[in-house]
């Protein structure tokens, strides 16, 4: 059972993608890391949706992305997916706490979903930044970022997804209240 | 309460197995998906000129904060640039004269005349894995894909992508997927410089023959084989050599960390 409101979701996410592109994959955080909105947003989904709807969102988060990147078309598509699918389903040890617990797993969830992304893309010939130690500030200033804005990518998601979902310990997807 | 629903992960095999299908058709080179970006790039404009207008005030007074000190450094080193550029422009009309009485003299003509097309740089973008570099010119303006992309420096890169009559993407040598055959011309050695990133050095890798001829300092050029897409006696960079390894690396001479303006090469004449 899909509870994705698609007419509100779809100019949404464009709009949050388009925002990227446009201004924030221009401006660093002191020249070594960049708040990346749909990373965040998709931790945002993965809070609210249930597994099945996450995967869908974030795939197209991820393709919208990928229309405006040059790496292989497909790439931030399903690492989004499996990310978004991923905390999903995990949701119910990871993002039920209260609002700090909250906001220091999104970020450890964004920093991961980060790496991740970076590892997928140094497989296809690209080059994410050097392991050197200053990518610790880059990990930290990412993290922050995201701690900051998973709160209203949270309450943004609820614009576009009519039920609150969760999923159980076996897998089971259920709506909340 | 809660309302039980059957859970299924086909949907995440579904949408990984089209991802998959994607990566594949687009590694392949397929139109489809370049025709799909340039419509996406084209329909989105008017809406990315709309938020970037909107956020123009704040991203201003982003950069000022944050690179201020950067304009102050930079600006006195192009004032002492400056003071030491107009000593030398004083000998120029000697020598350019000096040079074409020579080139008379000993029968030498031009070895290549380039045609090319001035851009301005209107997006420069970087992702956390890619820089995207867009510029005002596309297939109206005669720009193919695979052009070399220079400046008044040196070289850029080269056109990944044309996206429309007026819009093109710019792969920078920097990028890990760029390499270009160099040579030095005071000693004729040769290697193959490849990018390792934004804002990093270029991986200089030397044929064994030239290992020991080149010193740091030395200015790399083009090749130019027939089979490369960039023409050859273009400035790439400098060599730098890291004392405790020898392990060689260029930098850049293109600034390519404020690219404004480019000229894409549209066309190499070469004279017999």
């Amino acid at each position: 059972m899909s509870s994705i409101r698609w007419q509100r979701a779809v100019p949404i996410l464009l709009l949050v993608v388009l925002v990227q592109v446009t201004i924030l994959d221009q401006h660093w955080l002191l020249g070594r890391a960049r708040v990346d909105l749909p990373i965040i947003l998709v931790v945002g989904i993965a809070a609210r949706a249930g597994a099945e709807d996450a995967a869908r969102l974030g795939f197209l988060v991820g393709l919208l992305v990928d229309f405006f990147q040059f790496g292989p078309f497909g790439l931030n598509a399903s690492v989004l997916c499996l990310v978004a699918w991923s905390l999903a389903v995990a949701k119910v040890r990871m993002l039920e706490p209260g609002a700090l617990f909250h906001s220091v797993q999104s970020a450890v969830a964004v920093v991961l979903a980060t790496v991740v992304t970076w590892t997928a893309a140094a497989i296809f010939g690209l080059t994410p930044p050097p392991f050197e130690i200053g990518v610790i500030l880059t990990m930290l200033l990412i993290g922050v970022s995201a701690a900051a804005l998973v709160h209203p990518a949270t309450v943004l998601t609820g614009t576009f997804l009519e039920a609150r979902m969760n999923t159980d310990r076996r897998g089971a997807e259920f709506v909340v209240g | 309460m809660a309302s039980p629903i059957v859970p299924s992960r086909r949907i995440l095999y579904l949408l990984l197995a089209t991802a998959v299908v994607l990566m594949t058709v687009d590694s392949r080179g397929a139109g489809p998906i370049g025709a799909a970006r340039g419509a996406v790039f084209a329909v989105t404009s008017p809406l990315r000129s709309v938020i970037g207008w909107a956020f123009s005030p704040i991203g201003a007074t982003w950069n000022g904060a944050v690179h201020f000190d950067d304009v102050e450094t930079e600006n006195a080193d192009l004032r002492a640039r400056v003071a030491e550029l107009e000593g030398e422009l004083a000998d120029i009309p000697d020598d350019v004269e000096e040079l074409a009485q020579l080139k008379t003299a000993l029968g030498i003509e031009d070895a290549e005349r380039m045609t090319t097309v001035v851009a301005a740089v209107v997006e420069d973008r970087n992702t956390s894995v890619e820089r995207i570099v867009e510029i005002d010119r596309g297939s109206a303006d005669g720009v193919q894909q695979d052009m070399a992309v220079v400046t008044g420096q040196g070289l850029v890169g080269y056109v990944v992508e044309v996206l429309s009559d007026n819009r093109s993407v710019v792969r920078l040598i920097t990028d890990g997927r760029a390499s270009v055959g160099v040579t030095v011309r005071r000693t004729g050695g040769q290697g193959i410089a490849s990018g390792i990133g934004s804002f990093q050095p270029l991986d200089l890798d030397l044929a064994i023959d030239s290992r020991g001829e080149v010193r740091a300092g030395d200015i790399f050029q083009t090749v130019g084989v027939d089979t490369s897409r960039y023409p050859g006696g273009i400035p790439v960079g400098r060599l730098i050599v890291d004392a405790d390894t020898g392990k060689t690396a260029l930098t850049p001479l293109a600034d390519l960390d404020r690219l404004v303006f480019v000229s894409v090469i549209l066309d190499v004449e070469t004279t017999p």
